[in-house]
């Protein structure tokens, strides 16, 4: 071959290459998204239905911001502090090549596994789609708790409501309804 | 030979040639991943350092720790329980944000101590460098104490649970409990 076939040759090579870069590139995940941001007054909104019912009082939120993600605690307890309901609302930012749901779903484990602990996973709840179940204390029915990551993906919630063993057995209800409600997102 | 026919075998040379750099960059990727997050599992030996007897004779007990199969050392007693995990925070091959993540942790750990008629002490004050965040649940009568934990570390979480011990004092708790704390910044 001549040297001016080996340069066509080459040059062809180069176009090949640079076109399938250029189209892996051009599919690459998009720029990560920002975190959601929690709503002044969201917890005072979420929480007074069923504080209503329970008699407790909404205390101040706690904003606890890291470099890239955002807790928000919620909660709201009896005056004598025998019925107490813990919501955590965890806002995840995506990263670059990783879509937001990569790293919910990681969290969502961690905190199945922080609400269940002991126990396989799927035995109390699957974790792939959140976890649900009691918290019993001395072999009683002490509460309800609750982790499952909202509809759009972006934040990690959990639930838990605790009351005295006589009336915890209505704990299970709230924490479904607070669940279903939160289930659309928090932004 | 023809000189289209020389550009287009070049062309396709060229494409097959980074398609096939492109995978495999993208699989060495995948596996650096894997293999980092599976070196953050918690080992036998790890577990049973990390609950050793000292503490366990603090606290009145003579049981072995097990490995559960979502990474904690736990001393099962019936309805008592001691439960020493530690959580990478692994998520993308990169580190979640600790104090983020460690505060969601002591909150669920916290929020899960009913408090029925004992008097619930939680100290979130604790956020890094120190001191660890700390919640205690001291029945009036002493029976069923319960105290849980929360250490950070570079990447990961460790939570220690105390949970409904029968303890006449609260000092052989937190004797306990300040061996356990000790085991786990020993092994991690």
């Amino acid at each position: 071959m001549t040297a001016a076939g080996w340069l066509v040759g080459s040059l062809g090579f180069a176009v090949g290459a640079a076109a399938v870069v250029g189209a892996g590139l051009a599919t690459a995940d998009p720029s990560p998204r920002g975190a959601v941001t929690v709503p002044s007054g969201f917890c005072e909104g979420t929480l007074s239905a069923v504080a209503g019912r329970w008699g407790l009082s909404v205390l101040a939120p706690e904003t606890v911001t890291g470099e890239r993600d955002e807790l928000t605690v919620c909660a709201a307890a009896s005056a004598s502090g025998d019925v107490r309901l813990t919501l955590t609302v965890l806002t995840l930012v995506e990263e670059e090549g990783r879509a937001a749901d990569e790293r919910t779903s990681t969290m969502l484990d961690l905190a199945c596994t922080a609400l269940h602990p002991g126990t396989e996973g799927g035995v109390k709840g699957d974790s792939e789609g959140g976890c649900d179940g009691p918290v019993e204390t001395v072999d009683e029915l002490v509460g309800n708790a609750s982790a499952f990551v909202t509809d759009d993906g972006r934040a990690v919630v959990t639930l838990i409501l605790t009351a005295p063993p006589d009336r915890a057995g209505g704990s299970a209800r709230e924490v479904a309804l607070l669940a279903q409600e939160m289930s659309a997102g928090v932004g | 030979m023809n000189l289209f026919a020389l550009v287009g075998v070049g062309v396709v040379l060229g494409a097959a040639t980074s398609g096939v750099a492109m995978a495999l960059v993208e699989q060495r990727d995948e596996a650096d991943l894997t293999a980092a997050v599976l070196t953050e599992d918690v080992t036998a030996r790890q577990c049973a350092t990390a609950v050793p007897t000292s503490a366990m004779e603090s606290l009145g007990i003579v049981a072995e720790p097990v490995l559960t199969g979502r990474n904690e050392c736990e001393v099962i007693l019936g309805s008592r329980d001691i439960l020493v995990s530690r959580r990478p925070l692994l998520t993308g091959g990169k580190a979640a944000d600790l104090p983020v993540a460690a505060r969601q942790s002591f909150e669920v750990a916290c929020g899960l101590l009913a408090d029925d008629s004992a008097d619930v002490e939680r100290s979130p004050e604790w956020l890094p460098p120190s001191p660890p965040g700390t919640c205690v649940r001291t029945p009036v009568a002493g029976q069923g104490i319960s105290q849980v934990v929360v250490l950070t570390a570079e990447h990961h979480v460790v939570e220690i649970r105390v949970l409904q011990l029968d303890l006449t004092s609260v000092d052989r708790l937190h004797e306990g409990l300040s061996s356990l704390v000790a085991a786990a910044e020993v092994v991690w």
